[in-house]
């Protein structure tokens, strides 16, 4: 986790962003069907902080991280960068905001070396490194993720999938960005390679003070590195706040469901438990629920729910959660017995 | 799939249009009159100056071209400067020879195919199978042409076992067809050869659990249309080289078919010949692709959501 | 001697493990590829080389000593390994002469299609939109019709040159390149690393360059020798027919057509070439199917641990 980050301005943005695709593989002939995968959302992201974004897949996550960063097109809403850098610097805005994907495997390209991968935004905005103090910074910044040098001239298929990532860490830092947006980074990683990745996280951004948003479904690694927490579902976010707040008293229906179903010591559960867990798929984006878009899998749905979207409701320090029900501070139990609602 | 079939048959159209387009365009930048060129060396002044009204010689090149689309769609080209005789009519009369080639051929590739991919499927990568595949894949790529005229030379000037050429009896298909249709025979007999190892293979578990008639069906039904999806696919490709070995058969055997006349059209300067031939193979080609197309289209229904 | 896949143990207690099946299998085709290999570098050093050593002549009109059967023996000029043809020329260097055309062409025609059609293709994938579906229509109709028949028509109209058959087979050729370089564009463009490019600040035009280029290079490298093998027995296949390279210039394919007309008396001078043609082209097959199999292997999503 970050140290006491005093968010005194935001580096990142987002007011009420949509975000619509084209889906071609609706039934109509001439005009591809769009499909709004982001309906209205907000986020800030303060200056050195961590901001853990939580949901399912296919909730929108991944789109939200490319549009934060411009690699996709928003049709409303905005999204600001503040840099934290005065006007006249040498790096170019778009190189700010950079991205760790999920799949080690295909975020390196394959015919290239590792010196050259890492180097490729030196490669492209020349004016931002000499060419003379290139091997110097690629050794310091393979000491920085903690691989050894004789990595550089690799290539990416004698690495492992942890050692990838790692790679592709250097190749953000590199371009010394003010955000990193970590997609899933961690997912496709196994246990024990995960956690060290993690923590390698956790580490840089404490000697560079570097803004995360990290991105998970993976509730144990969002809450092991975000100061704040986002939860997502269904293109909107439902409930944000500090992680301890979120963490120890979810809120919103989905929230506390999500956080039941991580798998506890002890194995069986209560009746409330079992309630709480998330059940059924996804509805899609094309036909989302009327009024509040979990209502379909929520057991505190009423008829208000289908009638009215829910209102953001302020449940805490700086914690809000869209819900008709949700009320100030009602801690979950750790284990899981029922709670008066 | 009824959209598939529209979109296909507006892609034929299409075809046919840039096929006959490519002749206008290729012979009209070949230097001197066209009229003249399409009469031949023979042509009276009043008749080249008739023509040439006829064709809009006298306009720019959009009304030429427009007279020339009005022309093939009236399927006129025409006069063949060798013969005098309509050209189209020349060469629809020598249809039927080229397609009883086919024909024949055909039915030969499809029996040793079908003979011999399930007898090597029988038993996969014996050292039998391996010698004969090798052996298939080796003729396959033999030069088509050169295939023909050692076969002449071998079956006619040494065992004098065949006639030379040219149409006549039943025993003048066997060459001819033999050269035209020996690499899709090859390509059909491998393929028809892995067919049957995978249904082979998956049949043998099936029966041996003795589960009795309604898993043969169900073997049938799934084994046989991915068998046959790869089938179709080379087939539509093969067909193709059907017809640009029409023109190598008929020429080598003598052969009174389209290719033959598309050549000695192209040789003499028949430009009339040409047109009316180019016409004829590409409604053939096109025609042929097409129901190859729906077939496939049939078989498999990815290809008619995806692109056409 | 079949070899146990077990392990041998030696005297001094030592496992010595013996080589699995599965490596012998692998060496087979290693040699089938560098056998094919050396055979076809042999057709192209002769190619290069074998005119100049020799001094075909092409005009040359010697009757008394024409059609001389292979190991036999011409007038004064000695021993004839191949024998000599209806016009009394070596056949040994005629075939050495239409090894050089064949190639010359062949080589030409695939160069100019391979660049042209990559060039093609990775703009289309890259690109997208509407320069997509206008070339990969234009592709599609292309590949509908027969591209023998449009190379007779274009060579036989527009005359019989070298040139002419080197455009019209190429006019044939590209669009196989365009199919293949832009699948591998649409691809790559899809994967992560591009998306890392262009957060890194990087265009269009280095992507293509650094991402899509390097790897169109393995696929159209297969495709390469697939076309090159189609081209050369295209070009015999023309001139065979009349409709090829002029019959000044000696290859395989005229050889051949001069050949026909003497196949009871003089059998060689059709034989010779086309068993020259069907050796080139399986061993550019099997070296085609060979490196098939060794892209297919190595893909980018393999890791080594």
């Amino acid at each position: 986790m970050a140290p006491e980050a005093i968010a005194s301005d935001n580096v990142l943005e987002a007011h009420n962003v949509h975000v619509v695709v084209r889906d071609r593989s609706q039934r109509s002939f001439l005009r591809p069907r769009e499909v709004e995968i982001l309906a209205g959302v907000s986020l800030n992201l303060g200056r050195g902080e961590t901001l853990g974004l939580l949901g399912e897949s296919g909730c929108g996550k991944t789109t939200l991280a490319r549009s934060l960063c411009g690699l996709m097109p928003i049709q409303s809403g905005s999204i600001t960068f503040t840099s934290s850098l005065g006007r006249g610097s040498q790096r170019p805005p778009v190189l700010a905001v950079q991205m760790v994907f999920q799949d080690p495997f295909g975020s390196l390209n394959p015919r290239r070396r590792i010196r050259e991968i890492i180097a490729e935004g030196w490669e492209i905005n020349p004016r931002l490194v000499p060419r003379h103090s290139w091997e110097d910074r690629l050794h310091s910044l393979m000491r920085d993720v903690g691989l050894p040098a004789e990595h550089l001239h690799r290539f990416p298929a004698a690495l492992s999938g942890g050692e990838r990532q790692r790679v592709a860490i250097a190749r953000a830092l590199a371009v010394d960005p003010e955000v990193v947006i970590c997609d899933e980074a961690v997912s496709a990683l196994d246990a024990s390679v995960k956690a060290q990745i993690i923590e390698l996280l956790a580490e840089v951004q404490a000697r560079t003070g570097v803004a995360y948003i990290f991105i998970s479904h993976d509730t144990s690694s969002v809450r092991r590195l975000s100061d704040r927490v986002a939860v997502m579902y269904l293109g909107k976010i439902v409930e944000s706040g500090p992680s301890s707040s979120v963490f120890s008293s979810p809120a919103h229906p989905y929230t506390m469901a999500l956080l039941a179903a991580i798998p506890r010591l002890r194995p069986w559960r209560s009746r409330a438990e079992q309630r709480r867990l998330v059940a059924g798929e996804v509805p899609s984006f094309a036909n989302p629920p009327s009024g509040c878009r979990y209502r379909t899998r929520c057991w505190m749905a009423k008829e208000i729910c289908a009638q009215f979207e829910p209102p953001e409701v302020e449940v805490g320090d700086g914690h809000v959660a869209a819900c008709h029900f949700a009320t100030a501070q009602q801690p979950v139990p750790a284990n899981g017995d029922t709670v008066a609602l | 799939m009824i959209a598939y079939v529209l979109r296909r048959i507006v892609f034929s159209v299409i075809v046919i249009l840039v096929a006959v387009s490519t002749i206008f365009i290729v012979v009209r930048s070949l230097p001197g009159n066209p009229a003249q060129l399409l009469l031949g060396p023979d042509a009276t002044p009043a008749a080249i100056a008739r023509l040439a009204r006829q064709m809009g010689l006298d306009r720019g090149i959009f009304v030429q071209y427009g007279y020339f689309l009005r022309d093939v769609l009236h399927l006129d080209f025409g006069n063949s400067s060798q013969f005098g005789q309509p050209a189209l009519s020349i060469v629809m009369a020598r249809v039927p020879a080229s397609l009883e080639l086919a024909g024949v051929s055909m039915t030969m590739v499809l029996i040793v195919a079908f003979v011999l991919g399930p007898l090597l499927a029988w038993r996969p990568d014996s050292r039998l199978d391996q010698l004969v595949s090798g052996a298939l894949m080796f003729i396959q790529g033999l030069p088509g042409f050169w295939v023909g005229v050692i076969l002449l030379l071998v079956l006619v000037d040494n065992l004098r076992l065949l006639p030379p050429g040219g149409r006549s009896n039943w025993e003048s298909f066997i060459m001819p067809a033999i050269t035209l249709g020996f690499p899709f025979a090859c390509v059909l007999a491998r393929l028809t050869r892995d067919g049957f190892v995978d249904v082979l293979q998956s049949g043998y578990v099936r029966t041996a659990r003795a589960k009795g008639l309604s898993e043969w069906r169900v073997l049938r039904k799934h084994c046989l249309r991915n068998m046959l999806i790869p089938i179709v696919t080379v087939g539509g490709v093969q067909l193709g080289m059907l017809f640009s070995g029409a023109a190598i058969v008929e020429t080598i055997f003598n052969w009174p078919g389209i290719g033959q006349s598309l050549l000695n059209g192209i040789l003499n300067d028949d430009y009339a010949i040409v047109e009316a031939d180019i016409f004829v193979f590409a409604v053939g080609f096109v025609a042929v692709n097409f129901i190859v197309d729906v077939l496939y289209a049939y078989i498999d229904p990815r290809i008619r959501l995806g692109r056409s | 001697m079949a070899v146990p896949a077990s392990v041998v143990i030696t005297s001094d207690e030592t496992p010595v493990p013996v080589r699995p099946r599965r490596s012998r299998v692998a060496s087979r085709h290693r040699a089938r590829f560098w056998v094919c290999s050396a055979i076809v570098l042999a057709y192209v050093l002769a190619a290069i080389f074998g005119p100049m050593l020799t001094h075909f002549n092409a005009s040359l009109n010697n009757v008394t000593e024409s059609l001389v059967p292979p190991l036999g023996h011409k007038g004064q000029s000695g021993f004839q390994l191949l024998g000599t043809d209806w016009l009394g020329r070596d056949m040994f260097e005629e075939m050495l002469q239409g090894a050089r055309t064949s190639i010359l062409i062949g080589a030409t025609t695939v160069g100019i299609a391979a660049v042209v059609g990559t060039l093609v293709g990775i703009v289309a994938g890259v690109r997208g939109g509407v320069i997509d579906g206008i070339l990969m229509r234009l592709a599609d109709v292309q590949l509908a019709f027969p591209s023998i028949v449009m190379a007779m028509l274009i060579v036989g109209v527009l005359g019989v040159s070298i040139l002419n058959v080197v455009l019209s087979l190429s006019l044939a050729s590209w669009v196989v390149f365009a199919r293949v370089a832009r699948a591998e564009a649409v691809r790559v463009r899809a994967l992560p690393f591009v998306d890392a490019s262009r957060l890194l600040g990087g265009g269009t035009i280095h992507i293509m360059r650094s991402a899509v280029l390097p790897a169109c290079v393995a696929p159209v490298g297969v495709y390469m020798t697939v076309q090159f093998a189609f081209v050369v027995v295209s070009e015999a296949a023309l001139s065979f027919l009349g409709v090829g390279v002029p019959l000044s210039d000696a290859s395989w394919g005229t050889t051949i057509a001069g050949g026909e007309q003497y196949l009871a008396t003089a059998w060689w001078i059709a034989t010779f070439p086309g068993l020259a043609l069907a050796i080139l082209v399986t061993c550019i097959s099997i070296i085609g199917a060979e490196l098939r199999r060794e892209i297919g292997r190595e893909s980018p999503t393999q890791t080594v641990r």
